[in-house]
Order: structure tokens, then C-alpha cells, then sequence
């Protein structure tokens, strides 16, 4: 009885030489059962596809069905052919984006439900929100720069020192002291992971915005 | 420096050990499809497969519990039938391969400057600043096609204690038969990383063809606990190349490299 193939003791290609893959390493006398699925364990929990990047708590289970030669995808559904184990990825982002874009339309089919709440226990979905959340308009001063780092006060009063951060560069454009206005996508911890539409601005009159919050409508009795 | 225009060698692979993590290395693999597709446009997915049984009442049955499959990136210059050269990426391994060309075994400084041109932008990619070691692997064809004149008709096929004398005589009188399998592992003395590991196997034969057998030899400075900047060890690959070399002399018998054709080559200096 032979098993299915090893990982290759050597990395090279077998391009252009056929050698046995396969190990003996135990001898049966009954005969193997093939008709029963085999269920692996895929060696990652991270997917990204077309610019999106979807975390699962676990990595997935695959069903291998050795009579059709297809896999499926356990809890998402998906059932591909042997020869494509290398859309794995594709399939499980473009899975996911089409019954997360209908879940927030409240547009799912029953049977669908069904999938996205199986989907949902497995993934990571914080992290995804995250990722995705578009940016927001924020206001800040550049306290000091280095030059692998900027420290930014931003308008809440919290401090941050940026390094790293996509567009972060355009925060050379200031010198300290000077306040800005752009646009600033957070990650997690709440970290700047990227800044665009960045643009000087004076320093804002903290009398005046005081001014300006007392005189709005509130309930206030 | 002595070469042969008609050496067994059908693949070269050149090779780092790194440790990549695996959120890094699948959000980076788009950029890196994105950036390699012009020039070796050919991507195969591969599997590779942990697989292991258990016995319950006599039968054999999976092991659920540790079964698993990885899957590995491979792009190619050339379709399946004409491979010329390729990478292969893993989250712990990024391998250049070249690809014996017909009659063509190629040369080594043709793997040497692919990996020269691609080893730093796959760096900036997977942002990798340091590597275990590298390693060099020379797969060999010991066969009617490479060594035509040590075939005979006998059970074997070919006279392996001719072709191979370390490995191929018997040192109790008798006929050597397959299949065939002989590893080696040689650690190289003193405070060097350098090991050289051998192994010879049966490999599939054309139709028609009598026995084929592989023969591998890895030269490599990889240790688990080597943390090593790239450039020390693209520094370390004209000892793993000149190990391979030596075990090339000294396994194969002085007459069947004559059958390989010696030459003197004179590396040229750019002008």
C-alpha cells in the first residue's frame, strides 16, 4: 500500500525526470477502502485575492473526493476541481465579499443565510471591518519628524509617532508646530496605516470651537 | 576550471531558507504574481501532501488528525513539456530552478545570475532581510541516454559499479538489482555550516528505456538556528557550488567522465 505523495525531501522540480513521490511505510493485507472521502487540513488560515485579505480563526478542512477528483472548501460551500487548488484563495474572497455585500443589503436567500452564518463563525471578521473601513477626515500638528518617523497630536489629543504608514511621507511637507487636515485610514490598535489628501492648514482656535459646540442645539434642560 | 559538455545533469536548483509569516507571504503573493508574470508567465500550483493511517478493526483508515496539505507557487519560463527556468516560492523557501535544455546541460553561472536578478526583488516583496543558509542542488540522470556506454543487457541495465563506485559495488560478491537506494549525509569538519547531502534512487524510465536512476547532490550552509543577511549568503554560494563539484569528481569513475567530455573553461571578464 502506498501512500499519497511526500513532501519532497529536495526542492527541485522533477521538471524534467519522473521519480516515485510515494513511500511505502506500512504494509496491510485488507483492501484500502477508496471509496472513503479524505479530509485534510490546508496549511493556512490567511486568504487574499484581488487586493482583500481574509483571516479565518482556523485553517480550513478540505473533503478530497478521490472518485470525482474534485475538493470542497468544509463550511464554505465550494467545490472545485483537483486542478484548481490554486484558486482556493480567489474562490473563498470572492465567497465571502458576495454574501457580506448581501448580508449588509439584507438581500439573502435563506439557503444563503445558512452559508453566511456558518462563514461568519470561521472568519476572523473584526479584523476585515478593520481593514476595510474607509478613511476619515481627520485634522492633527506635527509635533516632530525624524526621518524614519513622524509624532502627530491629533485633534482628540491623542499622540501617535507614524512610521511606515502609506502616504505618510507627505507629513515631510510640514514643519513642527504646523497643523494639516487629510484623510487617514486606521488599523489595528488604531494605528495611521495610511494618510492621503493631505493639506496645511492654520491652527485651529480652541476659543472659537468652544464657542461654536455651546452655541448648538442640545437637550440640555 | 574543468566542465563537461555532456554532464548527467538535468536540473539545477539554487535555494534559501527563510521564515516568512504566513499573512505577509499570502497579502504579498499578488504583488509578486503581479511583478514576475511577464517573464515566467507559467503558474503551476502544486500540492504537497502529509498524509497518515491508522488501523481500526484490521482496516486501514485515515488519521484526521494530522493530515495536511501546503500549497506551493512555481512560475515557469516555458509550458509543462519545455521548462527553462522557474521559482518556486514557499512561506519558509524561495528555490530557482534551471531546467536542462535537450543536449543542452546549461551552466551553473546561468542559475547563479537568474538568482542574482531575482533574489532581491523577491526580498523587498516578502520584506525578508535574512536567511537561514542556501542550498545547492545538481539532479543527475544515470541512464541509456547519459551514460550510453556503460549499458548492458543484463538485469540491471546499467554497470553501476563502473559508473558509480562508492555506491555500485557490492562488497559481497553478487549482482547488484533494483531498486536502488543509497543516502548519504556528510558534514564538513570543523566550525563550517557546510554539509553535502547524496542519495541515489530509481527513478521512472521513458518507455522502452531501460532502469533510470537519480542522483542527487545538496550542498548547503542551512541551519536551523543561522540567521545570516542575503548578501552573506549569496556570498556562501561559490562553496556550496564547489562541494557539488568535488562530489561530482569523486563519485563518478574516471571513465565515465571521459564519456562526459572534459573541457578547461576560461571564465571571460566583462569588457
Amino acid at each position: 500500500m502506498t501512500l499519497f505523495p511526500l513532501p519532497p525531501a529536495n526542492i527541485a522540480s522533477a521538471a524534467v525526470t519522473e521519480r516515485p513521490q510515494a513511500a511505502e511505510v506500512c504494509r496491510v493485507t485488507q483492501k484500502f477502502d477508496e471509496g472513503v472521502a479524505l479530509t485534510v487540513e490546508l496549511g493556512q488560515k490567511h486568504f487574499a485575492s484581488g487586493g482583500y485579505l481574509i483571516a479565518l480563526e482556523e485553517n480550513p478542512k478540505l473533503l478530497i473526493d478521490s472518485h470525482n477528483s474534485s475538493f470542497e472548501v468544509v463550511g464554505w460551500n465550494i467545490r472545485l476541481p483537483t486542478y484548481r487548488y490554486g484558486e482556493i484563495s480567489r474562490e473563498i474572497v470572492r465567497k465571502f465579499l458576495f454574501l457580506n455585500g448581501k448580508a449588509e443589503r439584507r438581500e439573502l436567500a435563506n439557503a444563503e443565510a445558512d452559508e453566511w452564518a456558518e462563514i461568519v463563525k470561521q472568519v476572523d471578521y473584526r479584523k476585515f471591518s478593520i481593514e476595510n473601513a474607509p478613511p476619515v477626515y481627520v485634522e492633527g500638528k506635527l509635533r516632530s519628524s525624524s526621518a524614519e518617523s513622524y509624532e502627530v497630536e491629533w485633534h482628540d489629543g491623542t499622540v501617535e509617532v507614524v512610521h511606515g504608514a502609506a502616504g505618510a511621507a507627505s507629513l515631510a511637507l510640514l514643519n513642527p508646530g504646523e497643523w494639516f487636515k487629510a484623510y487617514g485610514k486606521f488599523g489595528e490598535e488604531n494605528r495611521l496605516v495610511a494618510l492621503s489628501q493631505l493639506t496645511p492648514i492654520s491652527a485651529p482656535d480652541a476659543a472659537k470651537g468652544e464657542e461654536l459646540w455651546e452655541s448648538m442645539a442640545s437637550n440640555r434642560s | 576550471m574543468k566542465k563537461y559538455r555532456r554532464p548527467p545533469v538535468v536540473e539545477r536548483v539554487l535555494s534559501f531558507g527563510v521564515t516568512i509569516p504566513e499573512e505577509l507571504f499570502e497579502r504579498q503573493l499578488e504583488v509578486w504574481k503581479s511583478q514576475i508574470n511577464q517573464s515566467l508567465p507559467e503558474l503551476e500550483t502544486v500540492t504537497d501532501w502529509e498524509i497518515n493511517f491508522t488501523q481500526k478493526d484490521g482496516m486501514p483508515v485515515f488519521d484526521t488528525s494530522t493530515q495536511r496539505v501546503t500549497l506551493r507557487h512555481r512560475f515557469w519560463k516555458g509550458d509543462a513539456k519545455h521548462r527553462d527556468k522557474g521559482i518556486q516560492v514557499w512561506r519558509d523557501r524561495v528555490a530557482f530552478n534551471l531546467v536542462r535544455s535537450n543536449a543542452d546541460a546549461r551552466h551553473f553561472e546561468e542559475l547563479e545570475a537568474f538568482a542574482k536578478e531575482w533574489l532581491p526583488r523577491w526580498a523587498e516583496t516578502f520584506e525578508v532581510k535574512a536567511v537561514c543558509g542556501v542550498s545547492l542542488e545538481y539532479v543527475n540522470l544515470v541512464s541509456a541516454l547519459t551514460v550510453p556506454g556503460f549499458v548492458d543487457t543484463g538485469k540491471t541495465g546499467l554497470r553501476l559499479g563502473e559508473i558509480l563506485p562508492l555506491v555500485g559495488k557490492s562488497p559481497i560478491p553478487g549482482v547488484l538489482v533494483p531498486p536502488f537506494r543509497f543516502e548519504h549525509n556528510l558534514k564538513l569538519a570543523g566550525d563550517n555550516p557546510l554539509h553535502l547531502h547524496t542519495k541515489l534512487e530509481s527513478a521512472v524510465p521513458p518507455p522502452n528505456q531501460p532502469i533510470q536512476l537519480q542522483l542527487l547532490f545538496t550542498a548547503s550552509t542551512e541551519l536551523n538556528q543561522r540567521s545570516v543577511p542575503l548578501s552573506d549568503a549569496m556570498a556562501e554560494v561559490p562553496a556550496v557550488h564547489g562541494l557539488i563539484l568535488e562530489a561530482f569528481e569523486r563519485y563518478f569513475s574516471d571513465e565515465v567522465k571521459l564519456s562526459f567530455d572534459p573541457y578547461d573553461f576560461v571564465p571571460t571578464t566583462a569588457g
